[in-house]
């Protein structure tokens, strides 16, 4: 389950981080917190129930890793590969994610609003029920990946590829798509118009 | 506490199950469809579904409520209790449901539909059709429309930032997100 606790510290609202009392605002050292963080994520093939929001994680190799239902809200992330992983109910909303790659990586139910992802590399995956609603991306390619009921509402897409997708179910709503790239992609089963989609 | 949600490629609606950590009685939030896939998860994890919660009476949300009734006792609990064939438990915000250790907080959010409920527990919110990623409820007129919006922003707007959300369609989503990159929020009464 979701193993969220709050910070002990006074009056503070934030949860708690894995293996810690207090959220990263109180944390005495932040960056040995990272480095340990680091060690163990690259020393477990699979990462479960975990609070790790607004940790900064770079230069990490996750590839080929199990990662359910965990907290990465607000993680600075910057090339960390998650190539070939299994990314399950994880929220990393508002995060920041550059140069990371997921290639061949499974993602369903993952929660990528209001991040900001540049020079990010999604081929080849399946992104299935993923919520990207209010992201902003820039410089990244979803080419061939299963994009299935997945959203992009609100969405700031800029030199996006997504050529050879499924979009079946894709809402695109309300997004700003500049120089993006749909070639051999099925467009007439997302939602591009303004009008509500709804249930 | 152990969580697991299920998606219907039916109805393209979701079902989440909430049991305790070992096996033990679970609780079944909508039931949009009973198919092998859920029964799977269900067994293999050692649980009995002992209380299903109904977000609303529409055929997506609860048209596998017949073939669970064959496998496990269950009590059935909806607001408009009047409405299902089956014997159904009523609710409401000042009558949460029953679930053992399981304290749910119940909103009633009408709009989409008069009996729409959200389900409050320990941060997760399972908000039916009402809100989900991005979007609302589909109404049929204005009036429904305005109740909808009503609903959503004294009873779900008012949580706390960090609530998570757990939609009856559609990925999940997180309180902040709705409210700062929702449009559909933004419309006026």
């Amino acid at each position: 389950m979701f193993s969220l606790r709050l910070c002990s510290a006074k009056k503070c609202n934030n949860w708690a981080l894995y293996q810690r009392e207090v959220c990263r605002k109180h944390l005495e050292d932040p960056q040995a917190y990272d480095r340990e963080l680091a060690a163990v994520l690259s020393g477990s093939a699979t990462v479960s129930d975990l609070n790790l929001s607004s940790v900064a994680l770079k230069d990490l190799d996750l590839s080929g890793k199990s990662i359910e239902r965990c907290i990465l809200s607000q993680t600075d992330l910057r090339r960390v590969n998650f190539a070939d992983s299994r990314i399950r109910l994880v929220f990393m909303d508002f995060s920041v994610l550059e140069n990371c790659s997921f290639r061949g990586a499974k993602l369903s139910n993952v929660v990528l609003a209001g991040a900001r992802i540049e020079d990010c590399d999604f081929s080849g995956s399946d992104i299935l029920h993923c919520n990207f609603c209010g992201s902003q991306c820039r410089e990244t390619l979803f080419d061939g990946s299963d994009l299935y009921a997945s959203r992009f509402i609100a969405s700031d897409l800029e030199r996006v590829g997504f050529k050879d997708c499924n979009l079946k179910q894709v809402r695109f709503e309300h997004a700003r798509i500049a120089e993006a790239d749909f070639r051999y992609s099925n467009t007439e089963d997302a939602f591009f118009e303004k009008k509500a989609q709804q249930l | 506490m152990r969580f697991f949600s299920y998606f219907s490629v039916h109805h393209f609606s979701n079902c989440y199950l909430i049991g305790p950590e070992g096996p033990g009685d679970a609780v079944l939030i909508d039931a949009g469809v009973f198919d092998e896939g859920l029964l799977k998860i269900i067994e293999d994890n050692g649980l009995y579904v002992r209380w299903v919660l109904i977000t609303h009476l529409h055929h997506g949300h609860i048209q596998g409520l017949q073939t669970l009734q064959k496998i496990y006792e269950a009590g059935i609990h909806a607001l408009d209790a009047e409405q299902l064939e089956v014997p159904v438990q009523p609710i409401s915000e000042g009558k949460p449901p029953d679930c053992g250790p399981f304290s749910f907080r119940v909103l009633e959010t009408p709009g989409h539909s008069n009996d729409s409920v959200c389900f409050l527990l320990d941060g997760m919110l399972f908000t039916g059709d009402s809100l989900s990623a991005g979007s609302v409820g589909r109404t049929a007129t204005g009036y429904q429309r305005a109740l909808l919006l009503s609903s959503i922003r004294k009873k779900i707007l008012s949580l706390k930032e960090d609530v998570l959300i757990f939609p009856g369609h559609g990925p999940p989503t997180r309180l902040a997100i709705e409210r700062r990159f929702n449009p559909y929020l933004e419309e006026k009464l």
